[in-house]
């Protein structure tokens, strides 16, 4: 096989259309990958030699107290301590609803290295989570549920000197749960804009993920001291292939859902990286022997991981079976020379994939876009995003019209006389404060709707705008159609960043939240999902990823689809 | 006094915003300025909750009032008028509810295109924006900050003096409120909230109930 250097070459391809990418169908098909979030965050550390030390471990018998954590970057890259106070909760109150009010552990990230005194100022606030007030040292708020079944069983399994069982381990892949991860200003903490210039914060939730990879720190640092606690001298250390294999649980419901529409030029930044970094990988002219044997790796790697992915959700998991059959169908082409040898050999490899399914191929963008870091890793660089608003001065209706025949055309050919296009509405719940779906036709509160609804505010534009003639300006237009204001400001962003909008009716009865859902968590760089209805997952994030002593290991970036085989 | 994030200020005011009434559009505008007064450590909840006590119940269509030239409600209609005038480089006058915020929509606009702006108002208020700034050409008084008819001129040339009238914005530094008129704000947000029933209850927002893993 001739040679290629795992250089950066100039993207010659073009990038899938944002008619194909855009669409929950797809998005809700996305993968880890590895310009996901958690994935830059490990590299990062990694590469920059980062040092995690535990300053103070102040643990009762029962696991009760409180723990900091510290991730130090080497110069001036910052001191991050994860603070954490594990809690005696009575397991009646152990839910996974983001509005439960009490937790098995509660965390903040804390700016630097707080001394005992804000440790001790932070605790209620930081214990009681939404209810408390935040200090601007505080870079995330976070709290998280033991996963009792698999946590007992770990504790008591090194008490007696034995390892867990890898069945168990692999099926539930995580000692805690989070519930939720705040940060962005929530509560009073920090506001992103404080700390995103240094470099280590410049990425997308970076100092969220930091956050998780400790707690999953702190969750293994607890069965230690549970298990010798109860064990004594016979207790055993957990083996590091078990420890590596436990991650991170989260539940996630529809809070994470919104973030996809009102943040348009980030989300456009999120997946043009990732769509650059496909086009780029199938633009490699030949592959190098070492590049191949990868591939075939991944793709084998794939296939024990999705073997391992079980779950109780009917779709997903026909879905997954449907997976398992196209992955075979794939190992057999990445075997094959006359492919693999050829040229442009990924670009063969994805054609190959046009009739296997959404998840298929959206797998295979992980997977070959994995051994060409030198290629694309720059890209994570770009997936930040400047959300200052943007004017329009100058700009005329003929330029609304234009971006609306280039942009929204799937939205103006959407029936609205249908109920069933008008059937759900988005909304924040007064209970809860978290946002909801409600069906517009059998509940009360549409009036209260976010404004989600964008075929109908598009064709409604788009009435006005016929009355306007081509050379009006934007500025005089949205001065008499107020009611327009968002929407034509909005189209004029997708102009600008046409990976910033999803292409599908978000209030039509058929839409499934739980792909905008595993869209955002793919970022993550979350693994198996495992959707409990249409509304919320579960899922796993760090599962293989390196433990705290093993960052500066060649292998440390090294974790994509982990399984235990 | 309570400390709240920039993004609580913006995010809080969007929804104020709506649940007085406004559109989306103007609300995010709202939420611009409020948050840019924010981060330059200027006052901005004290006129933001006047104006909305202004327009909460009546049925005033705030941008026609300023299209015309009657009234300005800078807090909603601020960024909206500065983008018309910017457009069709049409100078404007009439009677601007806290300028505060007219301010700030022309600081947030300026820094982002070339055109600058002449300000001048009958209670003292005159200024030149530019470049993202907004300054005096002398030494300035309280009563500046008072409503007032104004004058907005966009301008070929012009570059901003030295007595700012609003400081350089600190971005994510916290923001020190009095918590009567934060809950007055939260209140107006408040609004926009859907009481929970049979159903949404049942459905929740996701995740089930018991850890049973």
């Amino acid at each position: 096989m001739a040679g290629t250097a795992d250089a950066k070459i100039e993207m010659q391809g073009t990038l899938r259309a944002p008619a194909d990418v855009m669409r929950l169908s797809r998005m809700g098909s996305f993968h880890p990958m590895r310009l996901s979030f958690s994935r830059q965050l490990i590299r990062r550390m990694h590469d920059e030699g980062w040092q995690i030390d535990v300053p103070r471990l102040d643990l009762d018998e029962n696991g009760f107290g409180v723990a900091i954590i510290t991730a130090r970057a080497p110069a001036k890259g910052g001191v991050y301590s994860l603070v954490a106070y594990s809690h005696d909760l009575d397991p009646v109150r152990r839910s996974d609803r983001v509005i439960a009010d009490a937790w098995d552990a509660t965390f903040t990230l804390y700016d630097g290295e707080p001394d005992a005194a804000t440790i001790a100022a932070m605790h209620p606030h930081v214990s009681t989570q939404e209810e408390g007030r935040h200090r601007q040292g505080q870079l995330t708020l976070s709290r998280a549920n033991k996963s009792v079944r698999m946590f007992e069983h770990v504790v008591g399994c090194l008490a007696e000197g034995r390892q867990p069982d890898p069945e168990m381990v692999n099926r539930i892949g995580y000692l805690m749960r989070t519930t939720a991860v705040y940060g962005n200003g929530k509560f009073g903490i920090s506001d992103r804009d404080r700390f995103k210039d240094r470099d280590a914060m410049a990425a997308p939730f970076m100092a969220e993920m930091l956050t998780v990879y400790l707690i999953r720190h702190f969750s293994l640092l607890l069965v230690a001291h549970l298990a010798r606690q109860r064990g004594g001298d016979q207790a055993a250390d957990l083996d590091p292939r078990l420890a590596r294999h436990f991650g991170i649980g989260n539940a996630t419901g529809l809070g994470m859902a919104p973030f996809l529409v009102n943040h348009q030029a980030l989300l456009h930044q999120w997946i043009v990286a990732r769509e650059k970094a496909y086009a780029r990988v199938l633009e490699v002219p030949s592959l190098t022997e070492a590049q191949h044997r990868q591939i075939n790796a991944l793709i084998g790697r794939a296939r024990t991981y999705t073997a391992e992915w079980r779950v109780d959700d009917k779709v997903q998991m026909d879905r997954i079976t449907r997976l398992e059959a196209d992955l075979d169908q794939l190992a057999g082409w990445a075997g094959d020379e006359s492919i693999m040898g050829g040229a442009y050999p990924l670009r063969q490899l994805a054609q190959k994939t046009a009739d296997l399914s959404v998840e298929a191929q959206e797998m295979l963008v992980s997977i070959i876009i994995e051994p060409f870091g030198a290629l694309v890793d720059e890209l994570g660089d770009e997936m930040a995003a400047d959300e200052a608003p943007r004017f329009l001065s100058g700009r005329k209706v003929a330029d609304l019209n234009a971006a609306l025949a280039a942009h929204y055309g799937w939205a103006m050919q959407i029936d609205l006389a249908d109920r069933d296009q008008s059937a759900l509405f988005w909304y924040t719940s007064a209970a809860k404060l978290e946002p909801r779906l409600g069906k517009r036709f059998e509940e009360d509160g549409a009036e209260c709707e976010f404004p989600f609804d964008i075929p109908h505010q598009v064709q409604a534009a788009a009435a006005d705008l016929a009355t306007a003639e081509d050379d009006m300006l934007i500025a005089d237009f949205m001065m008499r159609y107020p009611q327009h204001r968002f929407i034509l400001r909005r189209v004029m962003e997708t102009a600008a960043y046409p990976y910033g909008e999803i292409e599908d009716n978000l209030v039509a009865v058929s839409t499934r939240p739980i792909d905008m859902l595993r869209c955002k968590l793919s970022f993550f760089g979350a693994s198996k999902f495992d959707p409990k209805s249409d509304l919320w997952t579960r899922i796993t994030l760090y599962q293989g990823a390196p433990l705290a002593t093993e960052l500066a290991d060649a292998t440390a970036d090294d974790w994509l689809f982990p399984a235990l085989g | 006094m309570i400390n709240i994030s920039q993004n609580e200020v913006a995010a809080t005011t969007v929804k104020a915003c709506r649940g007085i009434g406004l559109e989306w559009g103007l609300a995010q505008d709202a939420g611009h300025m409020a948050r840019y007064l924010a981060a330059c450590d200027a006052p901005f909840l004290g006129s933001l909750l006047r104006v909305a006590e202004m327009i909460d119940g009546s049925d005033m269509a705030p941008l026609d009032d300023a299209r015309h030239g009657r009234q300005l409600l800078a807090p909603f209609c601020g960024l909206a008028m500065i983008e018309w005038i910017a457009a069709t480089g049409t100078p404007w006058q009439g009677q601007v509810i806290a300028p505060r915020y007219l301010l700030a929509g022309l600081a947030m606009f300026t820094a982002s295109t070339e055109m600058p702006f002449a300000l001048s108002g009958d209670n003292g208020l005159e200024c030149l924006a530019a470049g993202g700034r907004v300054a005096a050409p002398s030494a300035i008084t309280p009563q500046i900050w008072a409503d007032q008819q104004i004058s907005i001129t966009p301008m070929a040339t012009g570059e901003a003096g030295d007595t700012l009238l609003l400081s350089a914005p600190r971005l994510g530094a916290a923001v020190a409120v009095s918590d009567a008129c934060w809950q007055r704000l939260m209140d107006y947000a408040y609004r926009t909230y859907v009481p929970e029933n049979e159903r949404s209850r049942a459905a929740g927002a996701g995740a089930g109930d018991i850890d049973n893993e």
